[in-house]
């Protein structure tokens, strides 16, 4: 019968009591009877009946109780009491309420983003049958993604264990829309290839085998290209100067490698079956699992001598497709993991302190309600409720705040945020420890609730707690400093040449009218009459690469030298270059007009490469010869000072400039230096006109400034988001261990009140008094203090030097050593100021106490 | 559903109740108390209130069985009985209590 029973007891209450009372009523009668029978006066008998009876009132409650389904009957009484006790003590039930939703929702929020990073979702519908053919290098020791033509054929041609093969090829297009001109990514696509991801258009068709001139489009280029999906079935674009017609737009949601528009794969008789360059995906066919599959790829490639083919989940594709830098970004996330950890840690250990200062403000209510017959059990199972009830609406704040963190980490650090959806799993664990900690020591007050003993117990609990709680912040503080500090550091660097007031637009010269170096040596030189030519332009200068995006790398010989080649970066200049990017020249002589396409062979070469090469420094006069066909010899005519060229961190590798005019390749950027920063915008729309009217067909990026290129450097662009959201997380780990220190401060001034007023009232002066609290802050921070410097010490072991060249991460120190003092100092310097701003209230407290009030108190 | 058997004072509340009902069948509330007393003739004094909630508790669990009738100068009255499931609980607890006794026994003897 148990519980339903039991159930049903709720919804007769009332005959329940009446029935209790009736049975309870007809004891006392009889026993009275028989007391009379015995020879006792009626008063008498009546008087020791009840006496033998006990509490009337507790016997029926717990019978009524062993009727019901208790809990459910008490939990609403004791969620009526809680909100009760909220209410009467609003501060305290706010600041608990705000530390919970602080610490679920800041950590959800950096969970959810971490769990997206790391394990990330795939969005294809039929993600577990489909499969990528990738290839294993052996000599190399690592997957690739790609294959050679002649193989895919074959593998689909007899592959038993895989349906839907299809064959893709990444290209650059460049489409033309009604006179706008872009670059887009595109796939070269199979029929079966949207079947076999499970998706198809969400308007008009897929491509059918044999279509040619037909292209499909993500819903994202069709908006940017038309206004939206509709407009854009049936429309002509012009791909690559071949005019194609849009047969369909794909959803919304479709998303696969940033790619976004699709023509169908024109069959090629040369490929070559060493040159990899497709990629493969299928299906699984139904009943076949994946080492099946693996093993028949396997026998099928039989005989390679170099690799091996391997079949590839969705999860190893998107594993693999962040790229070399995904460990390192790892690395970086695992970093702000650590610090949401923190977070979440602080606030529980606030929220177990808040809830031990109440059940130490609470001990009388604990004694009065055991003495009246109030079992230890009903005490915890109240102390329950109420940690409950604070930890539900802490739980809603921290929904709100999580979604509000999310979206301030997806501006804050877009490189590590483009996936920010909340995570439920992330949800939970940190509603979890929140919740444990709020229940654990919710509770402990219902563990020997009155003795003084247990009260001092829990008074150095609190002392721990908040020491513990410097400790957290310190260490976070000590990373956040470290990595600000190499921020800074590298911001500083000089990048070698003056960015200020440059413009630049780039363009990729790939188009059939550039396909001569010729071509584009004339394009190059009809671009920078016309630059030079716009009004408030001090100077313009084309370079095939800018100083920090990298260069192309070659081989050279020296003349007369037996070295065996070099690797070393080349880059195109005009002859002015050097002048208006002022770089200085240290040795010989920039290039001049003269060095054109007829004349002799120059080079200038970058200061690396005249100490490596020429540490005597005579490198001008020597001769040079790049990898190229014919091979010529290129005169070192002069050195000029190191620009970064790739980043701002890696002193420059060896580099050598020729002048445009004697070898130019796909990729050029001009750059003007404009009068006055005023002038700036004016200047940047001209320019991108300018360069609009020398070639219409020729799509060009936008106009950036240098200061942006730095800007968006990867030594910075990596590194701000961690130092960013490190800043909030150590931010908000200082708050909540000076809000620990001040809740344990003030309650300790509460708690002295009397003790305070007497020795005033001795004599006490108020300095001793405010002596002693600062004594108290001292004791409950300098340890953990201590004990944080000494783990972030040991913790910062763990963030590797280095430079974002080797390492393509945001966390690498840089510029400061581990023990870096400044770091050490201001942390410190930091740590006593809100020390300080969270001793001053109860210090001003303490000092307030008027000893004739307080003494005549109770 | 033995929820309550490491609070041995409770266990033994229901240990009585339970052996009382099996030796002398159907009681009520007051006839139990009377009889606990006869028996242990004042040695084990109990609050006679607490003896309800243990009743409802174990009618609850279905050890005993409650119904209202009349007493013996006809009063409504509830009398109990044990059930099936009541006597096997008796008999873990007699044996429980028998271990305890026999443990509590060996240590006073050896101790």
């Amino acid at each position: 019968m148990g519980w339903t029973n039991r159930l049903l007891n709720i919804f007769r209450k009332q005959r329940l009591s009446d029935e209790i009372d009736e049975e309870l009523a007809f004891h006392l009668a009889a026993r009275a009877q028989d007391n009379i029978a015995s020879g006792m006066k009626p008063d008498d008998a009546q008087q020791d009946a009840r006496r033998r009876l006990g509490n009337w009132t507790l016997a029926r409650e717990n019978a009524r109780e062993a009727n019901l389904i208790a809990y459910s009957e008490t939990l609403s009484q004791d969620l009526r009491f809680a909100f009760r006790m909220m209410r009467r003590r609003p501060n305290f039930a706010a600041m608990a309420i705000l530390l919970l939703g602080l610490g679920i929702g800041a950590s959800t929020a950096m969970f959810s983003l971490l769990m997206s990073a790391v394990f990330p979702k795939s969005a294809f519908e039929n993600s577990d049958r489909l499969v990528f053919l990738w290839r294993f290098d052996k000599t190399q020791g690592q997957f690739l993604p790609r294959l050679s033509l002649p193989d895919l054929l074959d593998i689909r041609a007899q592959s038993h264990t895989l349906e839907r093969a299809s064959i893709y090829e990444r290209r650059e297009f460049v489409v033309n829309a009604s006179g706008e001109l872009g670059r887009v990514a595109g796939f070269a696509i199979d029929a079966d290839w949207l079947p076999s991801l499970g998706v198809s258009p969400a308007s008009g068709r897929n491509i059918a085998p044999g279509d040619r001139d037909v292209a499909l489009v993500t819903n994202e280029l069709a908006q940017r290209l038309f206004d939206g999906d509709a407009a854009a079935l049936g429309r002509r674009i012009e791909v690559d100067n071949r005019s194609f017609t849009i047969i369909g737009v794909l959803p919304a949601s479709f998303l696969f490698d940033n790619v976004e528009i699709f023509v169908p794969r024109v069959p090629e008789a040369s490929a070559r079956r060493d040159s990899f360059s497709y990629y493969g995906l299928a299906n699984l066919r139904d009943g076949v699992s994946l080492s099946e599959a693996r093993a028949e790829a396997e026998r099928l490639v039989l005989g390679r001598e170099n690799w091996t083919m391997r079949i590839a989940t969705s999860r190893d594709r998107l594993s693999f497709a962040c790229g070399p830098t995904c460990g390192q970004q790892h690395k970086g996330i695992w970093l702000l993991f650590g610090a949401a950890a923190v977070v979440l840690l602080l606030a529980s250990a606030n929220v177990a302190n808040l809830l031990l200062a109440r059940a130490i403000g609470r001990r009388r209510e604990f004694v009065i309600r055991t003495a009246i017959g109030c079992s230890r059990q009903r005490l915890i199972r109240q102390l329950f409720t109420e940690s409950l009830a604070l930890f539900l609406c802490g739980g809603s704040v921290g929904i709100v705040l999580a979604c509000w963190f999310s979206a301030a980490l997806a501006r804050f650090a877009s490189a590590y945020a483009q996936n920010a959806a909340l995570d439920t799993r992330a949800f939970a664990f940190s509603a979890l420890v929140t919740l444990l900690a709020a229940i654990l020591f919710g509770m402990v007050p219902a563990v020997r609730a009155a003795s003084p003993a247990a009260v001092r117990v829990r008074n150095t609990a609190r002392g721990l707690l908040v020491a513990s709680e410097f400790t957290l912040a310190l260490v976070l503080l000590v990373g956040f400093g470290l990595l600000l500090r190499s921020f800074l550091r590298v911001e500083a660097i000089p990048p070698g040449f003056q960015p200020d007031r440059l413009l630049t637009i780039s363009a990729n010269l790939s188009g059939p009218k550039y396909k001569n170096e010729m071509q584009r040596i004339a394009f190059a030189r009809t671009l920078l009459e016309r630059a030079r030519a716009l009004p408030a332009v001090t100077s313009a200068a084309l370079t095939s690469d800018l100083p920090l995006t990298g260069a192309g790398d070659t081989r050279i010989r020296i003349e007369g030298s037996p070295q065996v080649p070099m690797e070393v970066r080349y880059v195109s200049v005009s002859p002015n270059f050097f002048q208006a990017f002022e770089v200085p020249i240290l040795a010989g002589r920039a290039f001049s007009e003269h060095d054109g396409a007829g004349a002799a062979r120059v080079v200038l070469i970058n200061e690396t490469m005249a100490r490596m090469l020429f540490p005597a420094g005579d490198a001008v006069g020597h001769r040079i010869q790049m990898a190229e066909q014919p091979p010529v010899w290129r005169e070192i005519v002069g050195v000029a000072r190191n620009v970064r060229q790739r980043n701002l961190e890696e002193d420059s590798r060896p580099v050598f400039y020729r002048p445009y005019e004697q070898g130019l390749d796909l990729g050029i950027s001009l750059a003007v230096r404009v009068r006055s920063a005023g002038e700036m915008p004016r200047v940047a729309e001209a320019l991108r006109k300018s360069v609009r009217e020398a070639d219409p067909q020729q799509p060009w990026d936008t106009v950036q400034s240098l200061r942006q290129i730095i800007y968006d450097s990867e030594s910075l662009s990596l590194r701000r988001p961690v130092v960013r959201l490190l800043a909030v997380f150590a931010l908000i780990a200082l708050l909540l261990a000076a809000a620990g220190l001040f809740a344990v401060l003030s309650h300790s001034v509460a708690e002295r009140r009397r003790e305070i007023g007497i020795r005033m009232a001795v004599g006490a002066r108020q300095t001793q008094v405010l002596r002693q609290i600062a004594g108290d802050t001292l004791r409950l921070t300098l340890p953990g203090a201590l004990i944080g410097a000494i783990a972030a010490y040991a913790l910062s072991g763990l963030l590797p030097s280095g430079h974002i060249g080797w390492s393509g991460s945001g966390v690498f120190l840089y510029g400061v050593g581990r023990s870096d003092v400044v770091t050490y100092v201001s942390v410190f310097f930091g740590l006593c100021c809100i020390c300080a701003a969270a001793t001053i209230i109860p210090a001003r407290r303490a000092a307030q106490v008027d000893p004739s009030v307080v003494l005549r108190e109770e | 559903m033995a929820k309550h058997s490491n609070d041995r004072l409770q266990g033994t509340l229901d240990l009585l109740i339970l052996k009382s009902l099996a030796s002398r069948g159907t009681m009520h509330g007051y006839g139990i108390t009377l009889h606990i007393e006869t028996i242990a003739r004042d040695a084990l004094r109990i609050e006679e209130g607490s003896l309800y909630p243990a009743l409802h508790r174990m009618a609850q669990e279905g050890w005993i069985r409650a119904k209202w009738g009349a007493s013996e100068n006809n009063r409504r009255a509830r009398f109990y009985s044990i059930t099936p499931a009541g006597l096997k609980q008796l008999a873990e607890e007699e044996k429980r209590w028998s271990d305890l006794t026999q443990a509590v026994a060996r240590v006073l003897q050896f101790a």
